[in-house]
């Protein structure tokens, strides 16, 4: 495995930067997609809110681990997984099921503003040095 | 020196193609990025690069449908395709390769280790490694610091991410360390074992990926009569000759019996033929792409002077390995060393250069030294080897390698 150069370790940062700033807005884009998710949408409007919420929390689990917030990518990812039991389920969301995605959402809110005030603090993304 | 290769980004995620443009441009290749696989279908039928990275889940057209698209496309054949993607499940990666992705990363992007596996699964080279060349026994110790001291062990890296391991002999815990120092992410691939004797599978419990999670292998060999491969690696780690058992390897591990067969992987074949040697002992033939490998050990070819030797068995033997790109083969003693050790199960030097010169074999590779040989020995034996090919005006090339030595196929 080649080391980085530092040329290439200052690009990483810039984007990692751009990561940053633009987490706020990312985790906005999920709660806003996962609001409409409720017992009463019925099963078609579930499988199509489910679904756009899944690609949302799919890109950021995606994306996060690779600027190494790894703890708001793996919450992502559990949204992910939540949401693909809605896309393909032949029943109406429960309330458990909503309730269940609606935590995790919260827990993406708290662990992104812990992870952009560590790296306000450090310059880290607190998982990874 | 990596060759510089062009290639073409797509992904949604606008960072993520940013990222990956930075870490393959640094290392000198040349990197297109797109973040939608609509505008990028005819950017890359026209740019045809060599090698397209692709993220799965994307709006409009997602990268298992732009992957089948490119493979449609006859003047793309030649373009890998690696998927980029955060579904992990198998059954996504099986479906891609099914779809015809040459190779899958699970992201997130590992900024030390992504270029490293992204050049691996683009490229098209089948890279052959030596991890222990000796036989019977290790021989540690001054006498062997040129060729090396392990017993058998030897890699097939292939295209698409395959792993081939040959034999479990003590080369396989220098294998060990050099895949736990160097490789990140899970490993999968095939090991193929000629026959259970200890010089071949006693150092297998020391292979450290056996026993980490989310790694898979698939162990193959010849069964013997009622013992199958998984029981004969099984007693050798049964609690009493070895502290720990099978039940400890963590990694998801397939057994399978081979017999004489031919066995499919992708768009690699490998064939077996059983070789003459006390017990059931495999031979194997890996073909790729008009490449070729044969890994013969252990076998004796009888002098033709001995009322044991077999001309339809040798011309067997010719026919498997013929024309291969490099053959690698028991050459345990000289001729001199044969005559106390007829019936052994291992070649004399002067038939082993016969069969590779019949078979028209266009590089032979030493193989399974004596323990008593040293380095001069055998540096004496590749000598030999050389001049009797001369002598039979043989186009084969013929080497000795040494544990670590490395070959392009």
């Amino acid at each position: 495995m080649a080391e980085l150069s530092p040329g290439v370790v200052r690009r990483l940062e810039e984007l990692r930067a751009l990561f940053v700033a633009g987490l706020p807005d990312r985790v906005a884009t999920i709660v806003s997609a996962a609001a409409p998710l409720t017992p009463e949408l019925g099963t078609d409007g579930a499988r199509e809110t489910a679904d756009r919420l899944r690609r949302v929390a799919h890109q950021l689990a995606g994306t996060a681990g690779t600027f190494g917030f790894d703890a708001p990518g793996e919450i992502a990812r559990g949204i992910e997984v939540a949401c693909s039991a809605l896309v393909d389920g032949a029943a109406p969301p429960s309330a458990t099921q909503c309730d269940d995605i609606a935590r995790q959402v919260r827990s993406l809110e708290a662990a992104s503003a812990e992870a952009i005030e560590q790296y306000a603090a450090t310059g880290a993304a607190g998982d990874a040095a | 020196m990596v060759k510089k290769r062009t290639y073409y980004v797509v992904d949604d995620d606008p960072l993520v193609g940013e990222v990956v443009a930075a870490l393959l441009g640094a290392a000198g290749h040349e990197v297109t990025v797109s973040q939608s696989s609509v505008a990028a279908l005819p950017e890359i039928v026209t740019q045809q690069p060599d090698c397209v990275i692709v993220d799965i889940m994307m709006p409009e057209m997602d990268g298992i449908e732009l992957c089948r698209r490119m493979r449609e496309q006859n003047h793309l054949a030649n373009t890998k395709i690696i998927i980029l993607s955060a579904k992990a499940y198998e059954f996504d990666q099986r479906r891609a390769f099914e779809f015809g992705a040459d190779g899958y990363i699970v992201k997130p992007v590992d900024p030390d280790s992504f270029v490293d596996e992204v050049e691996r699964l683009s490229s098209e080279e089948v890279t052959l490694t030596y991890w222990g060349v000796r036989g019977t026994l290790p021989v540690p110790g001054k006498k062997s610091l040129r060729y090396g001291g392990n017993t058998s062990c030897a890699t097939l890296e292939l295209p698409k991410g395959r792993f081939f391991i040959f034999d479990a002999g003590s080369g396989i815990k220098e294998l060990s360390n050099h895949i736990l120092a160097t490789r990140k992410g899970r490993l999968d691939a095939q090991i193929f074992i000629s026959h259970p004797h200890w010089d071949h599978i006693n150092a297998l419990p020391f292979f450290v990926p056996l026993y980490i999670k989310g790694n898979d292998f698939e162990l193959m060999g010849p069964a013997h009569q009622d013992n199958s491969m998984r029981d004969l690696i099984s007693a050798q780690m049964d609690g009493v000759y070895f502290p720990i058992t099978i039940r400890e390897f963590a990694s998801h591990m397939h057994f399978r019996d081979l017999a004489e067969e031919t066995i499919q992987f992708g768009d690699i074949e490998v064939k077996t033929m059983l070789l003459a040697h006390p017990g059931q002992c495999l031979g194997y033939r890996v073909n790729y792409k008009g490449k070729s490998f044969c890994y013969i050990t252990d076998n004796e070819l009888y002098l033709p002077s001995s009322a044991a030797y077999n001309e339809r068995y040798v011309e067997q033997l010719a026919d498997f390995v013929r024309a291969c790109d490099i053959l690698v083969a028991d050459s345990t003693y000289t001729d001199d060393e044969y005559k106390s050790k007829i019936d052994w199960g291992h070649s004399p030097l002067s038939q082993v250069v016969d069969l590779a010169h019949r078979a028209e074999v266009k590089h032979l590779h030493l193989f399974h030294h004596d323990p008593d040989q040293n380095d001069d020995a055998i540096d004496a034996k590749l000598a030999t080897a050389q001049d009797l090919l001369k002598e039979l005006g043989s186009t084969t090339q013929c080497l000795a390698p040494a544990e670590g030595d490395s070959f392009e196929i």
